[in-house]
C-alpha cells in the first residue's frame, strides 16, 4: 500500500466509524449541525431496542428492522405518524415535534410496543 | 426416541390431532429439521389465505395478513440459506402429520361460519403457535446441528411467540364480544 492509498484509508475509516458505531448500538445518538440529534432505535427480536427512549423535541429518531419479518413505528391514539412497512434493513425515521411522551407499536405485531419521551 | 422427543410430540401435533407414523419415533437429520420447518411455516401460510375471505373480524383478517407476510419471510431465509448450504429439505413423518392435522384442522374450520369462524380460527392459531414454539424449544432447536441453520431457527423463536401472543389477545377479545 503506498503512502496516499494509506492515508486514503486513513481517511474512510475516521470517517465512517463513528457513522457505524451510531448505526448499530441501540438508543446511540449523533448531534446535527442545528443542535437536534439523531437516536438509532434497532428492532430485533420483535422488541424495540431501546423500548423506552429519551429525546429533546426537535430530534429524529431512526428505526432500523433486524429481523426477517417486516415491521412499523406507528404512533398510538390517534396520531397520525408512521414510518410504513419496514422490510428487513430497512429504516424509517420520525422526528419528535411534541414534549411529553409519545407511545407508538408495531401495526403488524401489536404486542410490540415502545415510547418516547420527549424533554 | 428418546424420552424428549418422546415428550415433545404429543405438544408438537395437540393443534393438528396427530396420528404419527412409527417412524416418526426418531430424532430428526437437519434435512429434515429445514423440510419440518418449511413446512410449519407453509400451513400457517395456507390456512391465514383459506381464512382471509371468511374472517368478520377486521383485527382476526389482519392477523391473518401478518401470518401469511411473516411466515413467507421466514420460508425464504430457509430456502436461502438450505440452498447456500446444500441442503435439500428431506420430508419425513414430522412434516407428514403436520400436514394431515392442517387438513383436518382445514376441514374442520370449513363447518364454521361468521363469528364462530373467527373464534375457531383465531383458537386453531393459539394452538398451532404454543405447540410450534414448544416444538422448537424442545426437539427441532435442540436437534439441529448445523450452527447457521440453528441460529436461524433460534432467530425465528421470538416471532412465533409474539404470534402467539397476539394471536391470544385476539382470542380474548373475540370471546368477550361474544
Amino acid at each position: 500500500m503506498n503512502q496516499r492509498s494509506r492515508i486514503s484509508s486513513w481517511w474512510w475509516h475516521a470517517m465512517l466509524a463513528p457513522g457505524l458505531l451510531t448505526l448499530f448500538s441501540g438508543g446511540e445518538a449523533s448531534r446535527h449541525d442545528d443542535g437536534a440529534r439523531r437516536h438509532i432505535v434497532e428492532i430485533q427480536g420483535m422488541t424495540f431496542q431501546p423500548a423506552v427512549l429519551e429525546v429533546e423535541r426537535g430530534d429524529t429518531v431512526v428505526w432500523v428492522n433486524r429481523d426477517m419479518v417486516p415491521h412499523t413505528a406507528t404512533g398510538t391514539g390517534g396520531q397520525s405518524w408512521t414510518t410504513g412497512v419496514l422490510s428487513q434493513s430497512q429504516s424509517g425515521q420520525y422526528v419528535v415535534l411534541t414534549r411529553g411522551v409519545t407511545a407508538y407499536f408495531c401495526e403488524l405485531h401489536p404486542v410490540m410496543e415502545g415510547k418516547l419521551i420527549a424533554r | 426416541m428418546s424420552r424428549l422427543t418422546s415428550a415433545l410430540l404429543p405438544l408438537l401435533f395437540l393443534a393438528t390431532a396427530p396420528r404419527l407414523h412409527a417412524q416418526a419415533a426418531t430424532d430428526l437429520s437437519d434435512p429434515e429439521v429445514a423440510h419440518v420447518a418449511v413446512t410449519a411455516n407453509s400451513i400457517d401460510i395456507e390456512l391465514a389465505k383459506f381464512a382471509q375471505p371468511r374472517l368478520r373480524s377486521e383485527p382476526a383478517r389482519k392477523f391473518a395478513v401478518t401470518m401469511v407476510t411473516d411466515h413467507s419471510a421466514v420460508n425464504e431465509q430457509a430456502a436461502a440459506l438450505a440452498s447456500r448450504l446444500g441442503v435439500t429439505p428431506k420430508d419425513n413423518a414430522v412434516s407428514q402429520s403436520l400436514l394431515k392435522g392442517a387438513a383436518e384442522a382445514k376441514a374442520s374450520l370449513e363447518k364454521a361460519q361468521g363469528a364462530a369462524f373467527d373464534r375457531a380460527y383465531m383458537d386453531r392459531e393459539v394452538a398451532y403457535h404454543q405447540a410450534v414454539l414448544d416444538a422448537l424449544d424442545g426437539l427441532l432447536i435442540p436437534t439441529t446441528s448445523n450452527a447457521e441453520l440453528k441460529k436461524l431457527l433460534v432467530d425465528v423463536r421470538p416471532a412465533i411467540a409474539a404470534h402467539l401472543a397476539h394471536a391470544k389477545k385476539l382470542q380474548s377479545s373475540l370471546v368477550a364480544a361474544k
